[in-house]
């Protein structure tokens, strides 16, 4: 398969920003119920191995991202849906692979996951949003400039 | 910048000739960028005859199912070039590849907009909508320096 590194880069800096947000939120969410409840039953305590395999996690969603992409073209609410799936997909199984959860994994804690998946996602994608936000705010600039020349 | 204008009553066809330094700025790129589609012009059918189509008219081209259509103003033309084959004829013009299958004259383009998705979204003077794939975002803003 052609890899175009220039093409993959946006989907690098998405999984660098999405890290980013992951750990800030499970780090959160980790302190917030030991201080409510005593103890961590849903969420997990981030260790070395943990950060590492969590990098893992979003560097392997936004490849999956870049394959979906370059294969796939539909609508924006279609194609945030299948985001959506690869990313749950690519956590739910990561996570039985490296025991992020616990045995057995219950409902309650595959919906804990799942509100943190869209979490993240959201958050991210709004960042990303937010910064191309800049860039179409400068290239609409430009494009109003080339107007006004040519009239 | 200077411009000179000359009228020769012998010759048939316009010529320009741009005379620039060693080191060409951006506002002569531009100029060649936008007289490079005046030089160039795609063999395209419709109806069954075929035309010459200058560059300077399309708005954007589409590959569907294996066929390359030329998006004008208000028609539709088909051309038996490939896309990677336009894509090469294309360097140095304001068109550029926005999807798998599209490529877009930035000259046409009315306004953009980000989407929640990391994709743009591009509105067109004639009011058409595309989108900038992800992939090729970096690109796309790369053509406008930004």
């Amino acid at each position: 398969m052609y890899f175009n590194q220039k093409g993959f880069l946006p989907y690098l800096i998405t999984a660098c920003v999405s890290y980013t947000f992951l750990t800030v939120s499970m780090s959160i969410m980790c302190i917030l119920e030991r201080e409510i409840f005593g103890e961590n039953n849903l969420s997990m305590n981030l260790t070395e191995s943990i950060t590492i395999q969590l990098f893992i996690s979003t560097l392997t969603i936004e490849i999956l991202m870049y394959i979906q992409d370059k294969f796939l073209n539909t609508g924006m609410i279609i194609n945030m849906s299948i985001q959506i799936a690869i990313v749950s997909t690519t956590v739910y199984t990561l996570g039985y692979l490296f025991n992020w959860f616990p045995t057995p994994f219950e409902l309650k804690y595959i919906v804990f996951v799942f509100c943190e998946i869209l979490l993240v996602y959201f958050i991210t994608y709004g960042i990303m949003m937010l910064q191309n936000k800049r860039i179409t705010n400068k290239i609409n600039k430009i494009i109003q400039e080339k107007r006004n020349k040519s009239i | 910048m200077k411009l000179l204008i000359e009228e020769f009553e012998e010759l048939n066809e316009t010529e320009v000739t741009v005379s620039h330094s060693k080191n060409i700025d951006e506002d002569t790129k531009d100029i060649l960028k936008y007289l490079n589609q005046f030089s160039k012009t795609i063999t395209a059918n419709r109806d069954g005859i075929t035309y010459k189509i200058s560059l300077n008219r399309v708005f954007y081209i589409d590959c569907v199912d294996n066929r390359t259509y030329l998006y004008l103003e208000n028609d539709v033309y088909e051309t038996n070039l490939k896309l990677y084959q336009l894509q090469e004829e294309l360097n140095y013009t304001p068109f550029i590849r926005i999807g798998k299958s599209i490529i877009v004259n930035i000259e046409f383009l009315e306004s953009v907009r980000p989407l929640l998705n990391g994709k743009l979204e591009l509105l067109l003077l004639n009011k058409e909508k595309l989108v900038v794939n992800r992939r090729y975002v970096n690109d796309f803003r790369g053509k406008f320096g930004v």
